[in-house]
């Protein structure tokens, strides 16, 4: 019997089958859990004793396991076969699904953390207007393209291979390309493949994206990488670029910096709009912040580094799916939102798709309206200075309610939200030393029920104004912000204050605090300063720079040399001159030989810099007796020389050498001098020797634009030297303007240059002018003085000024109550509810505005309104349909009223009547008394 | 005896059928004890990975001391008190249980002023000192004023100075502790007392510990048998 009952608690049959069956699944099982172990590894800084006590109890199972099989075989008994069966399959499944997630774990976080270098898809599109349908049609064109940039390369190259020969135009940036492309300067023009998305945003864009197409895109993989640190970002303070990306443009940009003794977070966000220097463009060219993601993170990470000149640690991006996955796997947030509206959802298609997002404090919401939240700048006066702050707000919520999730698997799920639509690169490690860190401090504070207290978040950002730059190429106007200079240097200062441990110590010793007192946290930024408005661009002043000129904000001023035309500064023309003084003032040279203005003297001639004169060849390359003494030389014997040699003499400057007479005595000096009448430089003065008797006859040089009082000094000389004085006038024919207006505006002319009097200053258009202060200037460009330093103000801001109103947040605030037509730039007087009633169609009375035509027609005919329907007070009237009437007489039909004793009315009580009860117009009036007369 | 009987009774074949069998089964547990050694030594790399795996973590956080904890029916000490915070802490909870309300505003303050204008076990700007001792309210209110102002630059502090070089609260006198006309707040009126301290830093040798605030007049309130101080100023102006 007990040899039965054990039989019956083992196996007879033969069992090596299933128990290879079995050592593969035990083996399957081990290897799933060793695998399994070996992956969640990489978190185990969260706390090692857990996962090293966690790695024991795994280990002694899986050998509990090995050792129960190896038993149940060797023991063939049921139930120690059966008791391994259920543990291998337990586990088999434990290790199937831990495969799985943390498989699927690895995957989300190897997506997120890129750091090092990183294959990235790069497209590059080749665009065109419609006329080109296909990348070989583009042979002998030229196509536009922005050096250094990724997609440049590879468009180039596959271009480069389906034509033989095309021209490359190289564009500083993004914008530059494209209008290019629209104004036929280039065939085509090399892009993002996204650049549709990135232009659609700007306003006027629309016909110009509807008139290129994309002939063909080319992707390549390439290796990015991304510069990184190695902090300890637990003891020192980090800075992260936090940015949202939508069709490659980064449409939130937020620097975050950490302080891991103070808790204290700074967001400070920049307008995506902000026109600045992008660092990847060549040159420098501004551009609006938002295009820099366009050309690559380490684009964007650069030039936010230049503009707030900090260096940034790490950088975490998303795009507008992650923030709805992210926010719905936590199950939603909570958002302060003031207005309901009904805003876009994270659909492409503006317009459409749309979501509501309702009002209210601590308003639950869930990932689409977070997004639409973030995203929402129309509803607000600030516009997208507003949407910063929002977008902080839902930043800040997400990081609250992340904290307080105790539900491992909802962080699992945000992990996989964040794995298709986040990048980073922090590290694992790096986050969990964080998590571990934060959770530490958390255990300190006071109130365990709001962790999220021990951070204090300050929001910021670079404010700025709204401005336009002028695109030559599209004919439009851009719209962008240009950040106040005093905003980033105060967003600087705050940053490195939270960045830098060793700033210096400026907090109050002593403090007072009531609990009936409100506390505001002070504010890093300014929403305005008083700095230099660089005005909105127009075609005027787009000309006036790009042309290398100064636009004063009304008027260029060019360089020297140069002159205002149509479309900026041009270079100035020497023919424009035809006087010496005029011609050197604008900086030219004046050629003596042709008499004419010249940029550069001919050949043969070289320039002193005023004028040109010829260049003497070597004297004995004039053959001719003219030739050498028109050239300056002598004529000797027969040949030309420098000088006369010894023993000779030029002394009757005749150019010719003569052999010096013994005779001295006999002769007498000549010396002519010349002067000029306006005190400018004259010729040489001349000097002769002559022989008593002998003739002599000294021409005047010619002077350009002047004439001497005596062409010619001649006579025969006496017994004594001469002495004779010539004097040049200016011609009449060629009035130099300046000196005029020297000389008019109270100035001296000296040398073709006006003296002004101390204190004032030479002016091309005014002359000698009392210089202008910075003041002063400021007000003739139409600015205004302000604490020393110059606003400039909008027409509209000045009409609400000048009127009394109050100018904030671009609109204007009336005195006594007046509304703001920005139409007619005017303060109005408020509308009265009367007014209002009337402009509706409605009817004022007794303080109610009245909309029912019936009860209308009821008041104004004198009659009651109750219960839908009109009556007359006067038991004596009655209500005729559009007025109350006296009642008739019994047995009169007749409309006419009588006196309610059977009397017909007289025509002037009737009238009367009529006129006091229903208030008849005259036509009114007239046509009853006529029909009452009628009858 | 019948098994014995049936094994003398089997055939050559069924032997050697039985034999392949034990063979087969000693295989499997052959590879079972491999595949365990296989496991063993895969799990003793994996401790000692995660054992000696670098942490890049070096930020430290002062620890709570749990046994350092003192707390009565209404009020808890702070973080690694001071022995003069744990003295007033025991005043305080003794006058409370003596219903002796001076001194239980009086000690509150004590209590207040030692932890609040103590940094040496301050674990950063964000552990406002004295928290619980305030109007429930508005303590959030004052927490936040203090990270901007008082504390504002406790960071610098502890960085520049070392943090047991910083502000320690030695000694707090009370010279007038008295009752004070109702204190209203949020519409409601509560009993009040005032309250005047003057309070001694231990020397610093990195910090002047005199430049810092060291007297206060406070307003305490009867906040639902609650004492909470509801304000606190550093001079009469």
């Amino acid at each position: 019997m007990q040899s039965k009952k054990t039989s019956s608690r083992k196996f007879s049959s033969n069992m090596v089958p299933y128990n290879i069956l079995i050592a593969v699944l035990i083996t399957l099982v081990d290897f799933g859990i060793i695998f399994l172990m070996y992956s969640l590894t990489q978190f185990s800084n969260f706390s090692k004793l857990i996962f090293i006590l966690i790695n024991i109890f795994v280990l002694l199972v899986l050998l509990m396991i090995n050792i129960l099989f190896i038993i149940s075989i060797k023991s063939r008994k049921k139930s120690i076969f059966n008791t391994t069966i259920i543990l291998v399959v337990i586990f088999a499944m434990i290790s199937g699904y831990g495969t799985y997630a943390s498989l699927k774990l690895n995957k989300s976080v190897g997506k997120i953390v890129t750091t090092g270098e990183q294959q990235e898809v790069v497209e590059a599109a080749v665009v065109a207007k419609k006329d080109i349908t296909a990348v070989s049609e583009l042979d002998g064109k030229t196509v536009g393209i922005m050096p250094g940039a990724t997609y440049t390369s590879i468009g180039q190259s596959n271009i480069d291979n389906a034509v033989t020969s095309v021209d490359y135009m190289e564009y500083t940036d993004l914008n530059s390309l494209f209008t290019a492309l629209i104004a036929d300067e280039i065939d085509a023009a090399i892009m993002p493949s996204n650049y549709s998305g990135i232009f659609e945003v700007v306003a006027g864009y629309e016909e110009a994206l509807e008139s290129v197409a994309t002939v063909d895109v080319y992707s390549d993989t390439i290796s990015v990488s991304v510069d990184k640190s190695e902090k300890d970002i637990t003891s020192e303070p980090i800075s992260i670029l936090v940015l949202g990306v939508d069709e490659g443009r980064s449409d939130a940009n937020m620097l975050v910096t950490f302080n891991p003794i103070s808790l204290t977070i700074t967001m400070t966000s920049i307008a995506r709009d902000s026109y600045v220097p992008i660092a990847c463009y060549a040159g420098q060219a501004s551009d609006k912040l938002g295009h820099a993601r366009v050309q690559g993170i380490q684009c964007t990470i650069d030039t936010i580094e230049d503009l707030l000149d900090i260096e940034i640690d790490y950088y975490f991006e998303s795009n507008f799916q992650g923030v709805v996955d992210i926010v719905d796997a936590l199950g939603g947030i909570v958002i302060n939102n003031p207005y309901e509206f009904t805003g876009q959802n994270s659909s492409d298609e503006r317009g459409h798709y749309t979501v509501w997002i309702p009002a209210g404090e601590n308003v639950p919401v869930n990932g689409e309206q977070a997004l639409a939240f973030a995203r929402e700048r129309h509803l607000y006066a600030t516009g997208d200075f507003q949407r910063q702050a929002n977008q902080q707000q839902v930043v800040t919520s997400i990081l609250t309610t992340a904290m307080r999730t105790r539900d491992l698997n909802k962080l699992l799920n945000v992990l996989d939200a964040a794995g298709d639509n986040i990048t980073t690169n922090i590290t694992v490690d790096q986050f969990i030393d964080l998590f571990n860190y934060v959770m530490k401090k958390t255990s300190r504070i006071y109130n365990q029920e709001n962790i999220e207290s021990v951070f204090n978040i300050v929001g910021s950002r670079v404010t700025g104004y709204n401005s336009s730059v002028w695109s030559e190429s599209a004919q439009l106007a851009l719209s962008i912000v240009r950040p106040y200079e005093g905003s980033i240097q105060d967003n600087h200062d705050a940053i490195i204050r939270n960045l830098n441990l060793d700033s210096e110590i400026t907090a109050p010793k002593s403090f007072k605090w009531d609990a009936n007192w409100e506390f505001y946290a002070p504010t890093i930024s300014n929403e305005t300063y008083s700095e230099q408005i660089i005005q909105s661009e127009t075609p005027q002043s787009y000309w006036c720079t790009t042309t290398g000129g100064t636009w004063n904000g009304s008027s260029c001023a060019c360089p020297a040399g140069e002159f205002v035309e149509n479309k900026g500064c041009v270079q100035d023309s020497a023919s424009n001159y035809a006087d010496v003084t005029s011609c050197q003032g604008a900086g030219f040279i004046w050629d003596e030989s042709t008499n004419a203005c010249v940029t550069t003297c001919p050949a043969g001639t070289t320039s002193d810099g005023k004028y040109c004169h010829a260049i003497k060849a070597d004297p004995s390359t004039y053959a001719s007796q003219g030739e050498c003494i028109t050239a300056g030389y002598k004529w000797n014997e027969n040949m030309c020389v420098a000088s006369c040699p010894t023993g000779t003499d030029d002394n009757d400057g005749d150019g010719v050498c003569k052999a010096t007479s013994n005779d001295s005595a006999t002769k007498y000096t000549l010396t002519v001098r010349y002067a000029m009448s306006d005190g400018s430089k004259a010729p040489e003065t001349y000097t002769g020797s002559y022989a008593e008797g002998e003739s002599y006859s000294v021409n005047s040089p010619s002077v350009s634009g002047y004439t001497p009082d005596v062409a010619t000094v001649s006579g025969t000389m006496g017994t004594s030297n001469i002495d004779v004085t010539v004097t040049y006038k200016k011609n009449e024919s060629t009035p130099d303007p300046n000196e005029t207006l020297c000389k008019n505006s109270g100035g001296t002319w000296n040398n073709g240059a006006c003296s002004c009097p101390n204190g004032q200053t030479w002016d091309n258009t005014n002359g000698c002018i009392v210089k202008e202060t910075e003041e002063q200037k400021c007000k003739n460009n139409g600015g205004e003085w302000i604490n020393g330093q110059c606003v400039y103000k909008s027409e509209e801001q000045k009409a609400c000024e000048t009127q009394g109103g109050t100018w904030s947040n671009n609109t204007c605030t009336c005195p006594n109550g007046g509304v703001w037509n920005s139409g007619t730039k005017a303060c109005e007087a408020a509308k009265t509810e009367e007014q209002l009633c009337a402009e509706k169609g409605g009817y004022w009375y007794n303080g109610s505005c009245l909309t029912d035509q019936n009860q209308i027609t009821c008041i104004k005919g004198g009659g009651v309104w109750a219960n839908s329907a009109c009556s007359c007070s006067d038991p004596n009237s009655t209500w005729d349909g559009s007025a109350c009437v006296p009642k008739q007489p019994e047995g009169n039909t007749g409309e006419s009223g009588g006196d309610g004793n059977g009397n017909q009315p007289t025509l002037s009580t009737y009238s009367q009547n009529l006129l006091e009860n229903n208030k008849l117009s005259l036509i009114e009036y007239i046509f009853k008394n006529l029909t009452f007369i009628n009858k | 005896m019948s098994r014995q009987t049936n094994k003398s009774q089997l055939t050559s074949e069924e032997k050697a059928k039985r034999r392949r069998i034990k063979k087969a089964n000693n295989n499997i547990i052959l590879s079972m004890i491999v595949l365990s050694l296989v496991v063993i030594g895969f799990f003793s790399f994996n401790i000692a990975n995660i054992s000696l795996k670098h942490s890049s973590s070096s930020g430290d956080t002062l620890l709570v001391e749990s046994g350092n904890k003192l707390s009565n029916d209404l009020y808890e000490i702070g973080n690694n008190p001071t022995d003069i915070q744990k003295e007033y802490f025991n005043e305080l909870t003794n006058a409370l249980e003596d219903d002796d309300d001076m001194k239980a505003v009086e000690y509150l303050v004590k209590s207040f002023v030692a932890d609040c204008f103590t940094w040496t076990n301050k674990d950063g700007n964000y552990e406002v000192g004295g928290l619980q001792y305030l109007y429930g309210p508005k303590y959030t209110m004052f927490q936040t004023q203090m990270r901007y102002e008082f504390y504002a630059d406790l960071d610098l502090y502890i960085s520049q100075f070392g943090r047991e070089n910083l502000l320690e609260v030695d000694k707090v006198e009370t010279p007038i502790v008295d009752r004070a006309a109702d204190y209203v707040t949020d519409g409601v009126s509560y009993s009040a007392y005032y309250i005047e301290a003057t309070w001694t830093y231990k020397p610093s040798s990195k910090i002047d510990v005199d430049e810092f605030q060291k007297q206060g007049y406070f307003t305490i309130i009867d906040h639902d048998g609650r004492y909470e101080i509801v304000s606190i100023y550093d001079n009469w102006d």
